[in-house]
């Protein structure tokens, strides 16, 4: 009888659908049901999505908005409306309106920039652009923020920051002047206060303060201040290019920037694209995702959980766990995908315009930034992956249901195991041990830090895999009060949701203490090699030689009792333009004193030209410095070469001061170069057109010595030398020199507030530094990192708690009805974020601390890159403390403001 | 009523079985060595007092739950050793619940909770609505409800739906556990009916009741306590020997 039976059942035809027809259709399945469950539970979907869409609206926001530097960005406020620019780049006088309109069609207008000399109290030297006042409103290089256009000569627009140093209105008079022609002054009157491009650095005008129909007010040394824009509607094409640059201009065309692939020999990947750094994106993009991930795992756990019964009525129609895991994933991949979606829209039109409104408050213009439709599709598919992994673990769960409990609505027990946390444990203690045992054994190269990344990042999920064992351990404590007890077996029973959880506090509070150490440790390191610029509380201004003594005779008007002193050195070693107007060469063994100023002077031009007779800056050299007469005591230098330099000698070190030489320590010998029976040979050059004219050679007594000669303390401004001559020496010997910085000593330390005021008054191109002291980046740095492992940390905690407190409703109203206190859920929530934050921060610390040592150890080792060259590694006790006492006590104090007291008496649905 | 004679092939049968729960002192005997056969056109009823074993049989029957020892066999099959994925395909082809909180997927339609199983089976949507129409005729339902989720549905028709997702397409066995439990009694009495209808029409079904009433609906009518059956009769004779059994 059971032979028929069974062999009737085989008979019984098996209607199975095509395999992958039937993997398509369980999947529609899962997404139609998955879609219909978050329109259900929008509250916990909407929670999903803040924490998977907000890490890629912020990196999208970022990349975009750090993506000024494109070309299709730059256009703007290169041309304005124009479609090209043309500047002379040589001949500048030669050029005008009507000779460049003769050369292409269009309306050429001429646009000058400079400076302008006005007179404000002070007589200063402000940057200002000039053009035809009835160009003005249409070139597109300017937005009128408040008053009207210039109509007459005499009529200026200045910068909202402009007027704001100088407290000036609109209708005020601002005298003016031309500031290399001495002549009257000329009342120009405010009119409009106008916004300029906010990147100084491209297109005519930038950096202007002033806007003024006089150009010829404008005095500049650069013939590319002055540009030629030319107006039509038609593009200008290549071959008008190669027209006008076959007459010695320097022409743009705004189509062929936009289009590059136009230009011949150049393709659209020459273009300069976004200047975003992409690794330290990555970097943070994928932290942030992989946090996130984790913040979401709770949530998906608790949707497990809620659809139980759902997903036991599915198995109980036949459903593979296969299928029921879909149900779960399948609403993670909705979530993620909207989630990544909206996160990069909303980024990428936040990023487009964050340039434009922080330009908008800084008073200047700029427009939007290039779309980053790349990094934006990465994060979008990286919100859905991340999604789908937080989901991973409940779907997991799900897939091995207790059908029968699960439809009779009974509790089920949670499964412990024992391989994940063994394994996890294993590779902790690995990886923080070849961290460790990296960072104090090896020397700091890239393989090694790479290894040591990797075993970090290993560590922490190791960590991870054990706070299973850790949370298990919670739930054992018998003698601890009843909402503690209570807190740890609820964080132990609901594994899915807390180990998430806590893993996010745990990550977050690790990388806090690795980054807290590299940071402070490097603070240690530079501290210890900081040497301050000049004494504290005083000053040193540098800048151009004619804005520095601007601003001396300022500071001079202002405080006559500062006393203010150029220091100079030989030939002109900070000149701003494409040459120096003078140079001095010390003329080595077998050159002439014309190959060698020649060679001086070739050298920062062209990197392949024969250098041998180059002392030159770009190679192997500072400026000899001139030391006023009066002062050559307070060098600290050995007696013989004290007296050599007394004597109208010249004194060499080697090598010199402040000198970087790499790779590897310096080689080139001063002795053996220049010293010919203890004399140098100096000779200065004069620039003559693109040439240089030696005057007479100097040969003069010299001393040679190393840099540990020297005694006394130096400020730190005379750390960059070749040596030394005296003033009287260098001026009887006819070698040109030139200012390159003053020091300002004053009678008490230099206050902020005094600083700040000065500034304000300084020519553009002139600045008062004071010195204050070493200032380490931890104080700043780390108020930040605490802020956002602080927030993550708490946000992680609240979650998780404000889950729990949901789930555990039924069981809080039966302890209610059977006599507890009303505030048993408030201490029972305060005890349930309080345990999560304990036992994350500490394990994370722990873990971070241990990595953080090991990377401190070995980047302080290095000679280079902030090493200092022996062990250096400085833990931030003090802001770790903080981050643990802190991030529990808010973290408790915000469950317990979010717990209801009185809970209902609600009927205990099983 | 009248009793469909089909094939004496049973759909469902029953050999020897038995199920403990625990071990040591904590041991329980939730079935002992039951042997039950249910024909297609047959309707058993299962009753007994609480902790009887009814719905562990049920379970049992329904591939739900695996014996500590016996055997049962769903039209032929040897569920009894099969791994989880061929279980889940007996319970998606061949067996049907019907449970007393009716158990509807609450984000589905009636129509899609019906065609729940056949979906799970790799069926297309548009496959399914035949099979699903032919079901939803089959309890008496419209195609109108098809399109409303159970939360807008009475508990009546509610049950009516799970019932006809239990015996959608090839499905033959419905098990019902208590399916009138949350239902008025004339609506219990209209999902019996529906219940009996589909017995003659060809399924066969294994029904779980404290009711006498409802077991009145049954051809046979089994009687358990303490996990193994007391005494069977047909179902006229339920009341003598429903207070015999709880006696």
């Amino acid at each position: 009888m059971t032979a028929q039976i069974v062999a009737a059942g085989a008979r019984r035809a098996d209607r199975t659908a095509d395999p992958a027809v039937a993997w398509l259709n369980s999947w529609r399945l899962a997404f139609r049901i998955g879609w219909r469950e978050i329109r259900r539970a929008r509250g916990r979907s909407a929670l999903i999505m803040i924490m998977v869409g907000a890490p890629v609206l912020l990196i999208i926001a970022a990349v975009t908005g750090s993506n000024s530097g494109s070309n299709s960005t730059m256009v703007p406020e290169m041309f304005g409306n124009a479609q090209a620019t043309v500047q002379a780049s040589k001949d500048g006088d030669h050029w005008n309106t009507d000779r460049v309109g003769a050369l292409i069609s269009g309306r050429v207008v001429q646009v000058t920039g400079g400076e302008i000399g006005v007179s404000l109290g002070d007589r200063l030297r402000i940057a200002a652009v000039g053009m035809p006042i009835g160009e003005m409103s249409g070139s597109g290089l300017f937005r009128l923020r408040s008053g009207h256009w210039p109509t007459a000569d005499d009529q200026i627009m200045i910068t909202r920051d402009f007027a704001h140093r100088h407290n000036l209105r609109l209708g005020a008079t601002v005298p003016g002047f031309s500031w290399q022609q001495p002549g009257p002054t000329t009342d120009l009157r405010v009119v409009g206060i106008v916004a300029l491009p906010q990147d100084v650095s491209v297109g005519p005008g930038g950096g202007a303060e002033v806007v003024t129909g006089r150009s010829r007010m404008i005095t500049t040394d650069d013939p590319s201040q002055v540009s030629y824009l030319v107006f039509r509607t038609a593009p200008v094409s290549y071959r008008e290019i190669q027209r006008l640059d076959s007459h010695g201009l320097d022409a743009t065309s705004r189509y062929l920037v936009e289009h590059p692939e136009l230009v011949p020999g150049q393709d659209a990947g020459d273009q300069q694209e976004s200047s975003a750094p992409v690794a330290f994106y990555v970097l943070v993009g994928g932290g942030l995702l992989f946090e996130a991930m984790l913040l979401a795992g709770p949530a998906f756990a608790i949707a497990a959980a809620r659809q139980r019964h759902t997903m036991g009525l599915i198995a109980s129609n036949g459903a593979v766990h296969k299928q029921l895991r879909r149900q779960l994933l399948g609403q993670a991949l909705l979530l993620g995908v909207l989630a990544g979606a909206i996160g990069a829209g909303l980024g990428l039109v936040s990023g487009r315009y964050v340039s434009v409104v922080s330009a908008w408050l800084t008073g200047s213009w700029a427009p939007p930034n290039a779309l980053a439709w790349a990094p934006a599709v990465v994060a979008f598919l990286g919100a859905a992956v991340a999604a789908v992994v937080a989901a991973l673990l409940p779907a997991r769960g799900v897939g091995e249901l207790d059908l029968v409990a699960v439809l009779r609505r009974r509790p089920t027990a949670t499964r412990s195991r024992t391989f994940g946390p063994l394994i996890g444990s294993v590779v902790l203690a690995g990886g923080l041990a070849v961290t460790l045992g990296l960072g104090f054994r090896a020397a700091p190269e890239m393989t090694p830090r790479y290894i040591m990344g990797g075993c970090t990042a290993a560590a922490f999920i190791g960590a991870m895999l054990m706070l299973p064992w850790l949370i298990t351990a919670l739930g054992r404590g018998s003698r601890l009060p009843l909402s503690i007890r209570l807190a740890g077996r609820d964080i132990a029973r609901q594994a899915a949701r807390s180990v998430p959880a806590m893993s996010a506090v745990l990550v977050a509070s690790g990388m806090f203490a690795v980054m807290g150490i590299a940071i402070a440790t490097d603070d240690h390191a530079e501290a210890e090699t900081y040497t301050p610029f000049t004494a504290m509380g005083q000053g040193t201004i540098q800048g151009s030689v004619d804005d520095m003594q601007a601003a001396a005779n300022i500071i001079r008007g202002r405080h006559p009792d500062w006393k203010l002193t150029p220091h100079s050195s030989l030939g002109d070693p900070d000149y701003g333009g494409d040459l120096p107007s003078s140079t001095v060469a010390l003329v080595p063994k077998g050159c002439t004193p014309q190959q060698a100023v020649t060679a001086e002077t070739q050298a920062d031009r062209d990197p392949d030209a024969d250098s041998r007779c180059a002392n030159g800056r770009s190679d192997y050299s500072e400026p000899v410095t001139v030391v006023p007469d009066g002062q050559l005591g307070t060098i600290g230098l050995p007696a013989a070469a004290a007296g050599v330099l007394s004597e109208g000698g010249v004194v060499l070190v080697d090598p010199p001061l402040g000198l970087q030489c790499s790779p590897g320590p310096c080689t080139q010998s001063v002795r053996r170069t220049y010293l010919t029976d203890n004399t140098v040979t100096l000779v200065g050059g004069t620039r003559k057109g693109d040439a240089y004219v030696p005057g007479k050679p100097a040969r003069l007594a010299a001393a040679v010595i190393g840099p540990d000669d020297l005694t006394g303390t130096r400020p730190g401004w005379t750390g960059y030398t070749s040596g030394w001559i005296s003033a009287d020496a260098a001026s009887k010997a006819g070698l040109p020199s030139t200012v390159v910085l003053w020091t300002v000593d004053a009678p008490r330390p230099i206050t902020e507030a005094q600083e700040k005021t000065i500034d304000e008054v300084l020519p553009a191109n002139a600045q008062l530094s004071v010195e204050r002291g070493f200032h380490g980046q931890l104080a700043t740095a780390g108020r930040v990192l605490l802020g956002i492992a602080g927030a993550l940390v708490i946000i992680a905690a609240l979650i998780s708690t404000a889950l729990s407190q949901v789930e555990a409703r039924p069981d809080l109203a039966t302890l209610t009805a059977v006599g507890a206190q009303p505030g048993l859920r408030r201490r029972f929530a305060a005890a349930q974020a309080g345990i999560l934050v304990l036992v994350g921060v500490v394990v994370g610390q722990l873990v971070g601390i241990l990595a953080g040592i090991g990377f401190a150890a070995s980047n302080s080792r290095g000679d280079s890159g902030g090493g200092v060259g022996h062990l250096v590694v400085t833990v931030p006790w003090q802001l770790s403390g903080l981050l643990l006492v802190g991030a529990v006590l808010i973290a408790a104090v915000l469950a317990v403001l979010g717990a209801w007291s009185s809970p209902g008496l609600t009927r205990r649905l099983g | 009523m009248a009793r469909h004679a089909e094939a004496d092939i049973p759909v469902l049968i029953l050999e020897k079985l038995s199920r403990i729960h625990g071990s040591g002192e904590l041991t329980v005997h939730a079935l002992r060595r039951i042997n039950l056969a249910v024909r297609a056109g047959e309707l058993i009823a299962v009753m007994g007092p609480s902790g009887s074993g009814k719905s562990t049989l049920l379970n049992l029957a329904g591939a739900l739950d695996k014996p500590t020892s016996g055997r049962v066999l769903i039209e032929g099959e040897d569920v009894t050793s099969m791994r989880p994925a061929a279980l889940a395909a007996v319970r998606r082809r061949k067996v049907g619940f019907v449970f007393q909180d009716f158990n509807l997927v609450p984000s589905l339609t009636a129509a899609e909770n019906v065609s729940l199983p056949l979906e799970l089976d790799g069926w297309s949507p548009r496959r399914t609505r035949q099979p699903v129409a032919e079901a939803l005729d089959a309890v008496g339902l419209s195609g109108q409800v098809g399109d409303r989720y159970p939360s807008e549905l009475s508990g009546g028709q509610q049950q009516r739906i799970a019932i006809a997702r239990s015996l959608v397409g090839p499905r033959r066995l419905v098990l019902a556990d208590e399916p009138t439990g949350a239902l008025d009694t004339e609506t219990g009495d209209q999902i019996m009916a529906v219940l009996r209808e589909r017995c003659d029409a060809g399924a066969a079904g294994l029904l779980v009741t404290h009711e006498p009433r409802h077991a009145g609906w049954a051809d046979r009518v089994i009687f358990l306590r303490d996990g193994a059956v007391i005494d069977s009769a047909e179902s006229a004779a339920v009341d003598e020997r429903l207070m015999r059994s709880i006696g």
